[in-house]
């Protein structure tokens, strides 16, 4: 196996681990499989969606959800363009992500699902009541990112076709998922674990992996820093044991990616500096952030929380986040993520 | 009359040319030239005046000639042709001018300067040379005639042709690209047959027209080059396609040349005419796949100066006075446009020919729509006169940007320079207000995408703005201004490729562990901490079982990304190799410069014991499958040889039993044998043994599923 988050991956309901209300609910739906809902799961990055969906999934069509294929299907758009699409799909479910194509997502949903709800599955030998196999599920990542045709082509087909299909759908937040879809569906919120539940996870997996520790205290801080994000702690904690000779001490300093560093680092400039020249440096830095792929809005959202850690005054914090929603709003509204990024930084050395 | 031959142009040309006056005129030159060199004048029957000159000894006459040939390395006397070329270029004037005032009132000056032989055109003359030397490659194939050697041959093609069929030339508007397919083709000896945009260029028509003038031959004398214009359009797939199939179908008759044709009639043709396409935009989506099939040759603007030249030749023979000044303003105005500068010119000629005098001024109606160029106006933008009043001003340059209409790029420019300009300012309130303004242009500008532009033409407040808080006195060099938005999107692209080619990598590998891994906790998090992991520096350690658990998991991490170890050359360091990662994964991680600088400096030495560590596990992995594979073949044989062998014996019985001769530890007695038939019949199965060509060969389970 590869990395240590997806070694000590939970496959099955009964073992996944925080949240166990959550864990009860799942295992009650999948006593009665024949009455799976349209599963919506929202929650924060890094805390187990899709591992509890496929732990969902497994429990109720068994170990072959796990054995899984890619295929390329083709697709055509109204205008004669030819897509290709990797499917990832098992013999009970298949996967589809809707950043993969772009603006295309309605017509490849539309005619993925119709595709998959036309065609009645017929082994369903293995089940206890024989009525479970009926269905396959379609699970939708990032379902918020779905375009809002795509979402709206998906509500009368979730009504019509959910004798043979059911859609599991993932997503961060809520708020850009229409209400019709939210209504249809059964709404499951994935909290992130608390800190103690990380500690314990942590160290279930240094024990196997034979990480020497000096104390639970290390386990704190990574659960400290990774902020809820199981998989950044996991990774946290394994990029720190194979850079210290698999030996964890209170005083080992804690691995952050770049990007994270850098936009601190950010911070301390605006605050302690109020010039164009420093103006001038910030906007590489922002371009530079903007090129790695870092999203706007999440460069926005650790500034401005960097900027708030920094700071003591809390005038100067209330402003900070005043004007910090102000160019959120203008982030999502606007094509242009430097010049309001930009603008942040300016108003944000202004308030200071 | 031996000794002398009539000299009959001088007849034609009087003919062609003399009106009632021109006759006269030749007979004046005639008695010149009597005096210099001899020649003799006779009055024909009809009263024409015939001139005959004493035939010149060939020897003294080509005295130069000769010269030059005795020494091949003297080459042809550049003065002698140049001095030739002018003479016949102000006799041609000449008439020219005669015609011109003919014409004056019909003709647009465009169509009538058109450049009518390869010295008339102006500017980019190594460009124009480039493409007459790709035209005269076809001529072995056309004309039958040889080249000198130094012009370059293709050693593939039987027929010596460009190696690229087709000649692709794009550049700005106006610049003559039209006029330099046809003056050059027409210099190459071709009719030109011209296949435009005003043409039907869908489907079969264009297929059959192509087809008709490529392989066809014509009645007059000269072949045919086809010339495509302006196929950057977004409905020439078709043409498009008919070309690259004229194209692919030569390749294919190309390569089947050697070879004797077999009974099937052969449908590819070659191809044997040069095809010149024109276009604009060379990367319009249409020519996509065209292009690695042409040669491509870009066109530049011609300079000021052969520009101002040209000008002033068309002036002077038309009889226009113009300042040098208003000729240089045309010339800005219309940014290197030939086409223009030559429409405006004329229309500027027939407006004010009454009066003479011009300021810069009067020629600025006169552009098209159109100003300076955007980087100017950006600049101009910051820079205050103090002579004029700010309100003047502002109206000027609001009326420029609305010409010029270019407002996301004006105002990106604004945003990239206006840090480094000076201002008087408190802190950074006058950026972080100029915010609120970019703000405004972004929603205005994008209205672009959604209400079919309407609110564009609020976009031209933004750049006010600019000069209202920005512009200053101080301001006086112009500043260059960076495309930084195109380095920028070329950067983010890059990473997302790299991101892109390890997420499908993976997923190929082993879907069911990369679909709980989304592309956005790849870059976030995943493949920030797997570099991390793999630049650990385990060197020092000194627990020999640790080190090793640690490049064990090394090595599998690097297996399961399908990450590479190899030796590349980096940009800062000239010639030396360093071992590193590929996919680049330091490249889409790393911001920080000191970590960059690592990559440098540290990591190639835990790379190494990376590197040896990893290969050490791929040779003892093929090992342990090597002996796995033999120990399965081994046990593979083995139970087969004893089920022929229970077979056999099998037999053996039933048969000794139909005739009572029952041998009952005959069973015992047949293992070892069947042991010692193992080795023989390891040599059984041979490759192309027997009837078929099939391979035998056993199979081992490791094998099926590696």
């Amino acid at each position: 196996m590869s990395l240590w988050v997806d070694k000590y991956r939970p496959r099955s309901l009964d073992t996944l681990s925080h949240n166990g209300h959550l864990t009860s609910v799942l295992q009650s739906i999948s006593q009665q499989p024949r009455d799976l809902p349209h599963l919506l799961l929202y929650g924060p990055n890094g805390s187990g969606k899709k591992t509890r969906c496929m732990a969902l999934l497994e429990s109720i069509f068994g170990q072959g959800v796990y054995k899984m294929k890619i295929d390329v299907r083709q697709f055509v758009t109204p205008s004669n363009r030819k897509l290709d699409l990797n499917v990832v799909s098992s013999a009970y479910h298949l996967e589809i992500t809707p950043s993969d194509m772009g603006i295309n997502d309605r017509i490849v949903i539309q005619q993925l699902l119709k595709e998959v709800a036309q065609m009645e599955q017929v082994d369903f030998q293995e089940s206890q009541d024989g009525l479970a196999h009926r269905y396959k599920c379609v699970v939708i990542n990032e379902a918020d990112s779905l375009t809002r045709d795509a979402q709206a082509a998906l509500r009368r087909t979730m009504e019509k076709y959910s004798r043979n299909v059911r859609l599991i759908m993932l997503c961060d937040s809520v708020s850009s998922i229409i209400s019709p879809i939210k209504s249809r569906c059964f709404m499951v919120r994935c909290p992130a674990p608390p800190n103690d539940e990380t500690v314990n996870i942590l160290n279930y997996v240094a024990s196997k992996e034979k990480v020497q520790l000096e104390s639970d205290e290390v386990l704190k801080v990574i659960a400290q820093e990774s902020e809820g994000n199981l998989r950044k702690a996991l990774l946290m904690l394994e990029s720190m044991a194979l850079c210290n000779e698999m030996q964890l001490k209170k005083s080992t300093p804690i691995i952050k990616p770049d990007w994270e560093s850098v936009i601190s680092k950010l911070a301390t400039k605006i605050q302690k500096e109020k010039s164009v020249g420093c103006l001038v440096e910030c906007r590489s830095f922002l371009y530079d952030l903007l090129a790695h792929c870092i999203p706007a809005r999440t460069i926005l959202q650790e500034l401005t929380f960097a900027l708030l850690r920094n700071s003591s005054n809390e005038k100067a914090k209330i402003a900070i986040l005043q004007t910090s929603s102000i160019f959120d709003e203008r982030l999502s509204l606007g094509n242009k993520p430097i010049y309001h990024l930009e603008g942040f930084v300016a108003r944000a050395m202004c308030s200071m | 009359m031996d000794s002398t031959v009539p000299n009959c142009t001088s007849i034609g040309e009087s003919f062609l040319f003399g009106g009632s006056g021109g006759e006269k005129e030749s007979v004046k030159e005639v008695g010149k030239n009597d005096s210099n060199n001899g020649d003799r004048e006779f009055v024909s029957g009809s009263g024409k005046v015939v001139r005959l000159r004493k035939r010149v000894n060939s020897s003294v006459e080509n005295y130069g000639g000769s010269l030059w040939r005795e020494d091949e390395t003297y080459g042809i006397n550049i003065n002698a042709l140049l001095d030739k070329i002018e003479s016949e270029s102000a006799s041609n004037g000449h008439h020219q001018d005669e015609k011109a005032s003919n014409l004056h009132d019909n003709e647009l000056w465009v169509e009538k300067w058109r450049p009518r032989r390869f010295i008339d055109l102006v500017g980019n003359e190594k460009t124009n040379r480039r493409v007459l030397r790709w035209l005269r490659q076809w001529s072995p194939a056309v004309f039958q005639e040889s080249l000198p050697q130094p012009l370059y041959e293709n050693e593939f093609d039987p027929l010596q042709r460009p190696a690229k069929r087709i000649l692709l030339l794009h550049g700005p508007p106006g610049i003559g690209k039209t006029s330099v397919a046809h003056v050059i083709a027409k210099q190459a000896g071709y009719t030109v047959a011209e296949i435009n945009a005003s043409d039907e260029r869908g489907g079969w028509q264009v297929r059959d027209k192509i087809l008709n003038t490529l392989f066809n031959h014509t009645f007059n004398q000269s072949p045919v080059c086809l010339v495509a214009d302006e196929i950057d359009g977004t409905l020439e797939s078709g043409f498009i396609k008919v070309l690259i199939d004229v194209v692919n179908s030569d390749a294919r008759a190309t390569r089947k040349m050697g070879v004797p044709k077999k009974g099937k009639k052969n449908r590819d043709k070659l191809l044997l005419r040069p095809i010149i396409a024109v276009c604009n935009n060379l990367y319009a989506p249409a020519l996509e796949k065209l292009k690695p099939l042409c040669e491509i040759v870009p066109f530049k603007r011609p300079s000021d100066f052969s520009l101002n030249e040209r000008l002033d030749t068309i002036c002077r023979v038309e009889g226009v006075k113009i300042h040098s000044k208003s000729l240089k303003d045309l010339i800005d105005l219309s940014q290197g446009d030939v086409r223009n500068c030559v429409n405006n010119l004329q229309f500027w000629a027939t407006g004010t020919s009454s009066q003479a005098s011009s300021s810069s001024m009067d020629t600025d109606p006169m552009g098209k729509d159109f100003s300076s160029s955007w980087y100017g106006l950006v600049n101009s933008i910051f820079q205050r006169d103090p002579h004029r009043e700010s309100r003047d001003q502002l109206s000027s340059l609001s009326q420029q940007i609305e010409l010029n209409g270019n407002y996301d790029r004006i105002v990106q420019g604004c945003h990239s320079i206006f840090p480094r300009v000076k201002y008087s300012d408190n802190g950074v309130i006058k950026p972080s207000r100029i915010a609120d303004w970019l703000y405004f242009h972004d929603l205005m500008n994008k209205s672009l995408y959604q209400h079919n532009g309407e609110l564009m033409r609020y976009c031209a407040a933004v750049p006010l703005q600019f000069a209202h808080m920005f512009g200053d006195i101080a301001n006086k060099e112009d500043i260059q201004v960076k495309n930084s938005q195109y380095e920028f999107n070329e950067l983010r692209k890059f990473t997302m490729d790299i991101t892109n080619c390890i997420a499908h990598q993976t997923l190929k590998r082993s879907p069911a562990v990369q679909t709980f891994t989304s592309r956005q906790s790849l870059i976030f998090e995943t493949l920030p901490y797997l570099d991390s992991m793999i630049s650990a520096d385990v060197s020092k350690c000194k627990n020999l079982k640790v080190k090793q658990a640690i490049y064990d998991n090394l090595a599998e991490l690097l297996n399961f990304y399908q990450l590479n170890v190899v030796a590349r050359n980096h940009d800062s360091l000239e010639g030396k190799k360093i071992l590193s990662i590929d996919p680049p994964l330091d490249q889409i991680v790393l911001l920080d410069n000191k970590r960059k600088q690592e990559v440098l400096s540290k990591r190639p030495g835990s790379l190494n014991f990376l590197l040896a560590k990893f290969e050490e596990n791929k040779a003892r992995k093929r090992h342990v499958d090597q002996t796995m594979e033999k120990r399965e073949r081994e046990d593979e044989v083995r139970v087969k040889r004893s089920k022929t062998a229970m077979a056999s014996g099998n037999t053996v019985d039933f048969f000794k039993t139909q005739y009572g001769i029952n041998e009952p530890n005959k069973l015992d007695t047949e293992v070892p044998i069947s042991k010692h038939q193992e080795d023989e019949i390891r040599t059984w199965v041979r490759y192309k043994e027997g009837f078929s060509d099939a391979v035998r060969k056993n199979v081992a389970w490791s094998s099926l599923w590696s």
